[in-house]
């Protein structure tokens, strides 16, 4: 064996047991639940009629949810590919609501629009009566995950090189047929891979429902938080998380056999007339960004009343409501424990993209189908037997969850890093830290920062785990604290606090997003 | 470098040796922190630290969770049928307080063993926006008329759902669940706690929702006028008694038995209607608002017996109707 081959397998292994720790890891909150509460023999009945009820909702839900949002998406999504104007790029630029948009102030600015005292009933005189229907957890999701395939196919489409519609013309095909026989088939990979990730995210779905559907809407995230918070019924919990695992396992495997066609073509902008796509994207853009401006300017307008009140936002940093209701606490611990999980999960994604194996993503994205709840519950345990402090386990939590979507966004920046430049480096003599420190890190940086800051939002807001952990009164988070201003009918503070949240998360995003583009730049 | 020493000492020996009871209870009895924890502080010197668990399905979920462990010296908020399941599942240590006596009426004493004490009671309701509802219901089939109008608590997670549950089992005895099958189209929606549907219902979401008979005092202190009304279905009402109990592995036993004892004064008790909107266990002045509180005039019960033996089945017969 050569010293290369040495080197290499010493450097393979490494990477190896680094995997093999992470999911240790991983399975390290969960050990001390199954030991105490959890007999194998419980395995038999994993299927039951009321898991099959749960399961049979989830994917119903999911499925048309998912459908709704492809159906909706698909005029925005022509319109944002041919058109390079001020309306295009607010349809692209809604690709920030599914990853990054606090779900509590979404269910807040919801309810202010769809209730039946709200906005739209209060001014225009329609009443919907969605608010927990199956109806309003269909539209949330549109909201949500429509996003995605606005920005998929709108890619997809300005990636079709023009000589193909061209030739089609030439060939004497109308538009109709250009778009089935020749456009068709060359988006549907982008389709593909949008439908199983909006999918994932309905099926997993966990504040929409709760706070528009309601417990009769369960889904199995809902159910499983709900079991491990009020029934205690351990080995039922596990059974709806393992199934919930297989199939997002599943449905993972998939979306990462799916391949796009990418090719780095011109982006076409055909000016057309498209005055119906135009038409549609006009609606859509007011359903989507009504419920962001509503949910922005309900710091200061009361739309319930009708009128300006800025008491909410002025109490919310009041004594006397800090002392049930911990506001400025629970923004400074959210803003900690955010800052240190992205920090930490994005250094280690970047360590393990540098040494990439195919391991590595089966490995990290398999995680991602692990019941947020049944971890919150397994951290809340660790604390119970070790007396673990709170900011670690959510810490702890917040990395584990973050480490997949940190993977997914740096993937391509990372593993397509021009290796010519590194051994540029070692050819003049420069070792690995110095190679890091004036080659990749430069380099990388701007995609680095903006990926930490992107996971830092999302994190800020993150709910399901602390929900379940119940960590008001313990470790304030600025989600949690929101949850329970709304639920003690402290509705000014709450929307006040929802705008902020909004604020403080959309502001993030854009300077990640103008980070991004000045590094293409 | 000395003070730093001197000040790091000292705040680790009170963090060590300071005399800290840790309360449990659900999120609406928050205002216990507000107004009367502080005259208990001072008068035993020490610092209570309230933990504030959603509804009190959660607490008891939470006691269960801590068994091995526990955390809590006391758990204030239990009913009749959570106060069973936390006896039974050997979380709770008994113990009378010495001024018993204090109560009024000692039948609210539900626990005969003392492992819970009562400190406050009163009855299961539909309140109702009078608006929205303009024909008043009568009976609980009224109830299933108007549909998507009624916010009602998960009874896995809630003492207010469970009792309306155990409610209408005490009404329909076996036909109980055919009773639900024709509520479902009535129920808006379904929620944890008390305290989330009650922000729904005042937020306008539904004209009705599972509470208490006392919530027309409240409508008459907060609005001047009974401006939601409460109605008990003319089958006979339910009423919830809530307890105290010192949870089984206590640090602070003495201390928790002074706080047993505590909820039992008048300093505790008085508070109680204007805050809990509940009715107190003691003799204490009422506001006048209370005459507005509606009083059942059949009380319907439900076995120890029956409720030991059957709660857990007719929760998950509950979930098969419900989910």
């Amino acid at each position: 064996m050569g010293k290369n081959n040495v080197l290499n397998f010493t450097k393979n292994n490494k990477i190896y047991i680094v995997i093999f720790l992470y999911i240790l890891i991983w399975l390290f909150p969960f050990s001390f639940l199954f030991r105490d509460f959890y007999s194998f023999g419980n395995i038999k009945n994993i299927i039951n009629p009321q898991l099959m009820r749960v399961l049979k909702f989830t994917f119903y839900q999911a499925f048309f949810s998912t459908i709704f949002s492809l159906i909706i998406s698909f005029f925005p999504a022509f319109y944002a590919s041919r058109r390079k104007n001020f309306i295009a790029k607010l349809l692209e630029s809604s690709i920030f609501i599914p990853f990054f948009f606090p779900p509590i102030s979404m269910i807040t600015a919801f309810s202010m629009i769809y209730a039946s005292n709200g906005f739209l009933n209060s001014v225009f005189g329609i009443d919907l009566k969605i608010l927990f229907t199956i109806k309003a957890v269909f539209l949330a999701h549109i909201f949500y995950n429509s996003p995605i395939f606005v920005k998929y196919i709108s890619e997809a489409l300005k990636n079709i090189p023009s000589i193909f519609i061209e030739t089609s013309k030439i060939e004497g095909a109308g538009k109709l047929k250009t778009f089935f026989l020749i456009e068709f088939p060359l988006i549907l990979p982008a389709i593909s891979r949008a439908f199983f990730l909006v999918f994932t995210y309905c099926f997993t779905s966990f504040a929409v429902i709760l706070g528009l559907g309601g417990l009769q809407f369960s889904t199995l995230e809902v159910a499983i938080s709900n079991i491990l918070r009020s029934s205690l019924d351990f080995p039922r919990a596990i059974n709806y998380a393992l199934v919930q695992f297989f199939i997002l396992l599943i449905m993972n495997i998939l979306i990462s056999n799916i391949k796009s066609h990418e090719q780095i073509v011109e982006k076409n902008y055909r000016e057309k007339k498209i005055s119906f796509s135009f038409i549609f994207s006009i609606l859509y853009i007011i359903f989507i960004y009504s419920i962001i401006i509503i949910g922005i300017t309900a710091a200061f307008y009361n739309y319930y009343d009708m009128k300006f009140d800025f008491s909410g936002l002025l109490n919310l940093f009041s004594d006397s409501l800090n002392r049930r209701f911990p506001v400025i606490k629970s923004l400074f611990n959210s803003f900690f424990v955010a800052v240190v999980s992205s920090f930490v999960s994005v250094s280690f994604v970047f360590y393990l993209l540098k040494n990439y194996k195919r391991l590595t993503s089966i490995m990290i994205m398999s995680v991602m189908g692990v019941s947020s709840a049944f971890l919150a519950i397994s951290l809340l345990y660790l604390n119970i037997l070790f007396d673990i402090p709170y900011i670690l386990l959510v810490i702890f939590g917040y990395i584990l969850v973050s480490t997949p979507i940190a993977f997914s966004f740096l993937y391509y920046h990372v593993t397509s890093f021009d290796k010519s430049l590194i051994e540029a480096g070692k050819i003049d003599g420069a070792g690995k830290f110095q190679i890091f420190k004036k080659i990749e890190f430069p380099i990388l940086f701007p995609v680095l920062f903006s990926t930490f800051l992107q996971i830092f939002a999302i994190m800020f807001g993150e709910f399901t785990i602390s929900y379940t952990m119940q960590l008001r009164d313990v470790f304030p988070l600025v989600s949690i604290v929101n949850y329970s201003l709304s639920s003690n009918r402290f509705f000014k503070e709450s929307s006040a606090l929802s705008a902020l949240n909004i604020i403080i998360i959309f502001s993030i995003f854009y300077f990640s997003k103008w980070l991004e583009n000045k590094k293409k730049e | 470098m000395k003070k730093i020493f001197m000040a790091l000492f000292l705040v680790l020996t009170l963090f060590l040796f300071s005399n800290v009871l840790t309360i449990y209870t659900y999120e609406s009895l928050s205002w216990i922190e507000e107004s009367v924890i502080s005259s208990f502080e001072e008068i035993n010197n020490c610092k209570i630290n309230v933990i504030k668990l959603g509804d009190t399905g959660n607490v008891l979920n939470r006691l269960r969770l801590e068994k091995i462990r526990p955390k809590a010296d006391v758990v204030i908020g239990l009913d009749q049928s959570l106060s069973l399941l936390a006896v039974r599942e050997n979380l709770l240590i008994p113990y009378m307080p010495n001024n018993i006596t204090n109560l009024t009426d000692l039948n609210l004493i539900f626990d005969k063993d003392f492992f819970v004490t009562p400190f406050d009671y009163g009855a299961i309701a539909i309140i109702y926006d009078p608006e929205r509802i303009p024909v008043l219901p009568n009976t609980f089939e009224d109830l299933t008329k108007n549909p998507s109008s009624l916010i009602i608590q998960n009874p896995r997670s809630s003492s207010t759902g469970q009792a309306f549950l155990l409610w209408t089992i005490a009404v329909f005895k076996d036909d109980w669940q055919d009773f639900w099958r024709e509520l479902k189209p009535a129920i808006l929606t379904v929620t944890n706690g008390w305290s989330e549907s009650f922000s729904r219902f005042e937020k306008g979401e539904a004209p009705m929702m599972v509470s208490y008979a006392t919530d027309g005092a409240y409508s008459h202190y907060y609005y001047g006028s009974t401006r939601y009304k409460a109605f008990m279905p003319k089958e006979g009402g339910y009423v919830q008694i809530e307890g105290a109990g010192i949870v089984n592995g206590t640090k602070n036993l003495e201390l928790a038995q002074k706080f047993i004892e505590f909820v039992l004064t008048d300093d505790f008790q008085k508070e109680i209607p204007l805050n809990q909107w509940m009715f107190p266990v003691t003799d204490v002045e009422m506001s006048e608002s209370f005459n507005y509180a509606l009083k059942p005039e059949k009380i319907l019960k439900i076995s120890s017996e029956d409720l030991t033996n059957n709660l857990e089945k007719w929760l998950d017969e509950w979930e098969k109707i419900m989910f």
